[in-house]
């Protein structure tokens, strides 16, 4: 995944609303892979599809639909290699999927489960996991896996049972003799005076002082306490050497089974993905890509940031028609004119498409990509501290060049503005006289330089920009949020085709829109005047 | 269960306080992070819990092999530690059980919300980490005990330690300050306190754990400003295991708003 590109998007925020519910899913949805098989692509989507089939066949019955997520959600991760023993945390593991693998599957429809390879795992692993449990979610090596297992544990509780009468007993002489008992504490404060001759308790506790009024006491074991310790040791470890045994046993059957569960992993995987995927479809209201060699054309983008500033503004949001077709694209415009959304729209649908997702549009036919590069402010810069904007620009454009002519998505916003404008242009026309004969690369450029060279197999496109005959109609108040929501208004945020020679420019229009005052952009307007009688 | 410093007995209180929570049902115990001796490659006394059957731990998968306990396992932590996996499990067999936690406190969260929600006990008790307040923020529903040692060398510092918090604990829960209150967000630290506005009237604190202040500086700022909380947490009290010191010379010491909040403690026979 391009961070830097995902982060400028706006793909970053979606991302994180696509959430899968198992291990296996998170994990892929961590690792955020961009696809660049066709084939892969497709499957993927064709599952999400079948997501959507599924909840819609759920609908009507939101607890079979919390169930299946539930269940998914309690799948665990577990041993994906073979081992002569698992240990307990394993076999829990195991037990867990099994359980949780069986019910999901009782509640999906039959072709769900065949689209999605979901099949049962065998019934005998539940009965051989299940041994002396009646929970199907826990695991412990239980005393009928072995009859040995059984009788030394039987003995492990005669031994505490025998050692808690003995404590019991001792409790009952100290509270006879000194009116007091420990009970579970390990120790105890006891006012010097309460113990009376200390030799009289030495057979029951152990006694130091604490304070200069109390003494600190412990119990004393006895020697037949002692020996059920010693006792109980030697069960514990033989407890442990059959346990190991049991562990050996339930392993050699669940290792050959091993390549069932990794395949059911797979198939839950999958499942998990395309849910995930179809939800987020469901929400944000997105649409399966259309996958073609032909050019990249959007019907109904939304960039869905945008779309929710615009919500909280109380603005109306364009979407996005448009077409780019092989080789390079100059988006021109107005400051505030929404170029910039242009190239994050299109960059969000493809990152959208390329993950595995359906997009927010109407429409959007586009084709793969292997390589993809933005060029513009929000990059980090921390590694490149010291270089001017300009200088960090051109570290950005020599590792998208390295790329030109493969199949590239390389986005340009306002290249080279903090330069001259004459070589700015120059710069820009070189890059995009080198990008006309490369079809393979899509690259968008945004800008306001309207200087750079007219070529053929270049697209040239502007933002239709502020409507002037509403200019004077009167505003609602003037503070910011209001200045802002009435360019929104003016503002006509749709691309239409930029023919040399017109010149049209907001900026001196949307200065006036934001505050500047009257007089100085009147001025200005004279300026511009002149200046294009001059041209 | 927390205390002012590592020592302070929070894991004896919590091996005292659990046969008294057993009576409304299964305990869960948990702890946070691992303890400093069984990092340091000791025997990790200072951790190990009782349990009964029925009762939920924390623990890793290498601790609950080597238990007196035999536990079934419930389920297994994302994260690893040096000790191995962490799991929670529930005792099939009473033993000991050495105490492992996460060092995150939103994972202690989570867990603890697990055994709520899978309600595998009735009521949870944690084996805080000494001298960190901000933990007791991090869970839902939590109330606090507090375990300090003292003796006549800490007498002072530890009775102002106990003003400071009984007085914190004190402070009236208002959700909502009143226009004119400044709002601290986040925590209320020496230097934030001498940016405080000079005629500063009243003041709200996101919750009793914000305050980094040191006690004596609190207690002069709670005199001059008046000081509220947005959430409430509550201190249960406060367990002194003395030595060389009374209970009056304690309460005395602590003075009388805060002396209701010293508790008996489990370790003293009555004289």
């Amino acid at each position: 995944m391009n961070g830097p590109l995902a982060e400028y998007s706006g793909f970053a925020t979606l991302w994180k609303r696509f959430a899968p519910e198992t291990p296996f899913g998170r994990a892929a949805s961590a690792a955020a892979e961009v696809l660049t098989d066709r084939a892969a692509l497709e499957e993927r989507w064709d599952l999400t599809d079948e997501a959507l089939r599924l909840l819609d066949v759920l609908e009507g019955d939101r607890v079979r639909l919390d169930r299946v997520r539930h269940h998914l959600r309690r799948i665990p991760r577990f041993p994906e290699s073979p081992r002569e023993a698992f240990d307990e945390v394993e076999l829990f593991q195991l037990k867990k999927l099994l359980a949780n693998h069986r019910r999901l599957l009782a509640l999906l429809p039959e072709g769900t489960k065949a689209r999605f390879g979901l099949a049962p795992l065998p019934e005998s692993l539940h009965a051989l996991l299940g041994t002396g449990r009646d929970g199907d979610e826990t695991f412990h090596v239980a005393d009928a896996y072995d009859p040995e297992l059984a009788s030394v544990r039987g003995e492990i509780r005669r031994a505490d049972a025998e050692a808690a009468a003995f404590r019991a007993a001792r409790d009952e002489a100290l509270r006879a003799r000194c009116g007091f008992s420990l009970g579970d504490r390990p120790f105890l404060l006891v006012p010097r005076e309460a113990l009376g001759e200390r030799a009289g308790v030495s057979d029951l506790l152990d006694v130091e002082p604490w304070d200069a009024t109390r003494l600190c006491v412990r119990p004393r074991p006895s020697v037949a306490e002692l020996r059920i310790g010693e006792e109980k040791a030697a069960l514990l470890a033989r407890e442990r050497g059959i346990e190991a045994r049991v562990l050996r046993a339930l392993s050699a059957p669940l290792s050959e089974a091993l390549p069932l569960f990794l395949e059911q992993a797979g198939a839950v995987e999958r499942l998990d993905l395309a849910l995930a995927g179809a939800r987020l479809a469901r929400e944000a209201g997105l649409v399966r890509p259309v996958l073609h060699d032909g050019p990249v054309r959007i019907v109904g983008g939304r960039h869905l940031p945008t779309e929710d500033l615009c919500a909280e503004l109380g603005t109306p949001y364009t979407p996005l028609d448009a077409a780019f077709d092989g080789g390079p694209t100059v988006v021109f415009g107005s400051n505030m004119g929404g170029k910039t959304v242009v190239l994050k729209t299109l960059a969000l649908l493809q990152l959208a498409a390329q993950s595995g997702l359906f997009v927010p549009a109407a429409r959007f036919e586009t084709r793969l990509f292997r390589r993809f590069h933005y060029v513009g402010e929000g990059r980090g810069r921390e590694a490149e501290r010291g270089l001017s904007g300009f200088g960090f620009e051109v570290r950005q454009l020599a590792e998208a060049h390295a790329d030109f002519g493969d199949e590239t998505l390389a986005l340009f916003d306002e290249l080279a503005r903090t330069t001259s404008s004459v070589e700015a242009e120059a710069l820009l026309s070189a890059l995009l006289e080198e990008l006309a004969a490369r079809p393979r690369t899509v690259a968008l450029f945004s800008t306001h330089f309207r200087g750079v060279k007219r070529l053929p197999g270049v697209s040239y496109l502007r933002m239709a920009g502020l409507d002037r005959s509403r200019l004077e109609l009167g505003a609602e108040g003037d503070d910011l949020p209001a200045r802002i929501r009435r360019i929104d208004l003016l503002m006509r945020y749709h691309l239409e085709p930029d023919n040399p020679g017109e010149r049209r420019s907001d900026a001196i229009a949307v200065a006036r829109l934001l505050g500047l005052s009257p007089g100085l952009s009147r001025r200005a307007e004279e300026l511009l005047h002149d200046h294009d009688v001059k041209d | 269960m927390t205390g002012f410093e590592k020592g302070s007995g929070k894991t004896t209180l919590l091996g005292a306080l659990r046969p008294l929570a057993r009576r409304a049902g299964p305990v869960a115990l948990f702890g946070i992070g691992v303890d400093g001796s069984l990092k340091a490659g000791g025997d990790g006394r200072a951790a190990v819990v009782r349990v009964e059957e029925g009762d939920v731990v924390q623990t890793t998968d290498l601790f609950a092999r080597a238990s007196s306990a035999r536990l079934e396992i419930l389920d297994v932590l994302p994260s690893r530690t040096s000790l191995g996996r962490l799991l929670l499990g529930r005792a099939v067999r009473a033993g000991e059980v050495t105490l492992v936690g996460d060092e995150s406190l939103s994972a202690l969260s989570r867990s603890i919300d697990l055994v709520r929600d899978e309600q595998w006990a009735a009521s949870v008790l944690v084996d805080g980490a000494a001298s960190r307040i901000t933990q007791a923020a991090a869970l839902d529903g939590v109330r606090f005990l507090y375990t300090v040692r003292v003796d006549g060398g800490n007498l002072s510092r530890v009775a102002e330690r106990v003003r400071a918090l009984a007085a914190l604990a004190m402070l009236p829960v208002v959700p909502e300050p009143s226009e004119g209150t400044f709002r601290v967000e986040g925590p209320l630290t020496e230097e934030g306190r001498e940016a405080l506005p000079r005629d500063l009237g009243a003041l709200s604190l996101e919750d009793l754990t914000k305050s980094f202040l040191p006690p004596r500086l609190l207690l002069r700022l709670l005199e001059t400003v008046a000081c509220s909380v947005r959430r409430g947490i509550a201190l249960l009290g406060v367990v002194a295991l003395r030595r060389d010191v009374t209970a009056e010379e304690l309460r005395a010491a602590v003075g009388p708003v805060a002396a209701p909040f010293l508790l008996p403690s489990p370790f003293e026979a009555a004289a």
